[in-house]
């Protein structure tokens, strides 16, 4: 469903990605894993067309996502196949719950109020806040914000999540509510692609792991096997520290 | 004896500044309204990728913010009248309340420009990014998420402009606009003092004004608690 070619990306002198390369099956679940500043993010953010590859090229269902088209239309369709969820939750804070969510299927997708509340309404009861729908995100603690976000990327009926360090900026006791959120979603079959530094979410929910370090994939295996029997000594030490 | 008082607060001066405060007004609030308007397209071209219309913008606000006010009413007053007339050969005199509002509001646009330019780019990169990926093209983004919460924060500058236009307005006494301060002369050279008019004046600005930034400081406060 997406495949990365050779993928690089520089902020100034450091190299956040290097030559990356990467199939994504559909129903498949990666997580990326590495120390901090390793490329994962950037990696993430480079297949949903947030950051621009200098090299390197990333496709979609085998269309080519190429930022600089003029051919916007077929740009935003392209995007909304996948759906991205953000650290920092970035739900819009001028608008209800129900109008975060039922916002992008109506201008993008053209569904009628009704249609679009109806299909938001569902997704709310999925992950848990129906009784949500009139608060404004700042009423929120911070584990419901980031299930409203996930929420409202199911609203654009993604092919692929993509999930970016989705419970790092949460309080300890409010990870496990978005995870379940996210196993949920995995059992039903969702592709997903998840930068994340819950290692038990990663041994327990991915078909494959994938361990970076200074922006180069140095390692991917199923979770069983990396984890018990890591080769590289780089990803020896990182496990050492994070487990 | 007469007084001082009695001398100058008749009801037929005060009739004719408070009129003229009116006139100071609705050039202003014409001035800040046109403004408003050049400012939206001021920012969008200071924002634009594209190199013209950014070239056009930023030439447009550097110009008007890098030369004097009085300046360019006289350029609008006395220059653009004969450059129309050279060009195509008529005479071309408009009344003087226009090309005090047109100078103004495209003084004021430049201003405002910039305001909206920040208020645009203060908002979190984060909300550009979701609204990316969520398929929402440029249009619909800034309709629906950016312009929104920048609005928020335009509204207590754009006071303040307003402010800034209603005092800004008596430089339009030069050139024969009846405004509160050409009111204000005028009972001066009838009377051959200008003392009491010009005190006058100045009461009628500062109840203008401080009634203004009272209302601008309400406004932010009832904004801060819907935060």
């Amino acid at each position: 469903m997406i495949s990365l070619k050779n993928v690089s990306k520089s902020f100034g002198d450091l190299k956040a990605v290097d030559h990356a390369n990467l199939e994504v099956e559909k129903g498949e679940i990666i997580c990326l894993i590495g120390p901090s500043g390793s490329g994962k993010s950037t990696l993430l953010r480079c297949i949903a067309g947030l950051e621009k590859p200098e090299e390197g090229e990333v496709y979609i269902d085998g269309e080519l996502l190429d930022l600089d088209t003029k051919d916007h239309k077929k740009l935003e369709k392209l995007r909304i196949k996948i759906g991205f969820v953000f650290q920092h939750f970035n739900l819009f804070p001028h608008m209800t719950v129900l109008e975060n969510l039922t916002l992008a299927p109506m201008q993008v997708l053209g569904l009628d109020k009704a249609a679009a509340e109806q299909r938001a309404m569902e997704l709310l009861a999925r992950v848990g806040l129906a009784d949500k729908r009139d608060a404004y995100p700042s009423k929120l603690s911070g584990g419901q914000k980031q299930r409203v976000a996930i929420a409202r990327s199911l609203c654009m009926e993604p092919e692929i999540m993509l999930f970016d360090e989705p419970t790092s900026a949460l309080d300890p006791e409010m990870v496990g509510e978005v995870l379940d959120v996210m196993k949920e979603l995995a059992e039903a079959g969702m592709t997903m692609v998840l930068v994340t530094h819950e290692m038990g979410f990663a041994r327990e929910v991915a078909t494959r792991v994938i361990f970076l370090d200074g922006g180069r994939m140095l390692e991917e295996n199923t979770p069983a096997e990396l984890f018990a029997h890591p080769q590289n000594p780089r990803l020896q030490d990182f496990l050492s520290k994070v487990l | 004896m007469q007084t001082i008082l009695e001398k100058y607060l008749t009801a037929e001066n005060i009739t004719f500044l408070l009129r003229s405060a009116g006139i100071s007004i609705g050039i202003a609030a014409a001035a800040l309204v046109c403004g408003l308007v050049l400012g939206v397209l001021g920012a969008a071209g200071r924002i634009s990728r594209n190199k013209i219309t950014h070239g056009i913008a930023t030439v447009y606000v550097e110009v008007i913010r890098g030369t004097p006010m009085m300046l360019q009413i006289l350029f609008f007053y006395l220059g653009v009248p004969s450059i129309v007339r050279a060009i195509t050969g008529e005479p071309f005199n408009p009344s003087v309340y226009v090309i005090g509002v047109v100078a103004m509001a495209i003084n004021s646009g430049a201003y405002t420009s910039e305001l909206i330019r920040s208020a645009i780019q203060a908002v979190d990169k984060g909300q550009w990014e979701a609204s990316e990926t969520l398929g929402l093209g440029y249009i619909q983004m800034m309709r629906y998420i950016i312009l929104p919460q920048a609005f928020k924060r335009i509204i207590p500058p754009m006071v303040s402009e307003f402010i800034t236009l209603i005092k800004d307005s008596s430089l339009l006494s030069t050139i024969g606009v009846v405004e509160l301060l050409q009111a204000a002369k005028t009972i001066g050279t009838r009377t051959y003092n200008y003392v009491p008019p010009l005190l006058m004046a100045s009461v009628i600005y500062l109840a203008l004004t401080l009634t203004i930034s009272r209302f601008s400081k309400r406004l932010e406060e009832r904004m801060a608690l819907s935060d």
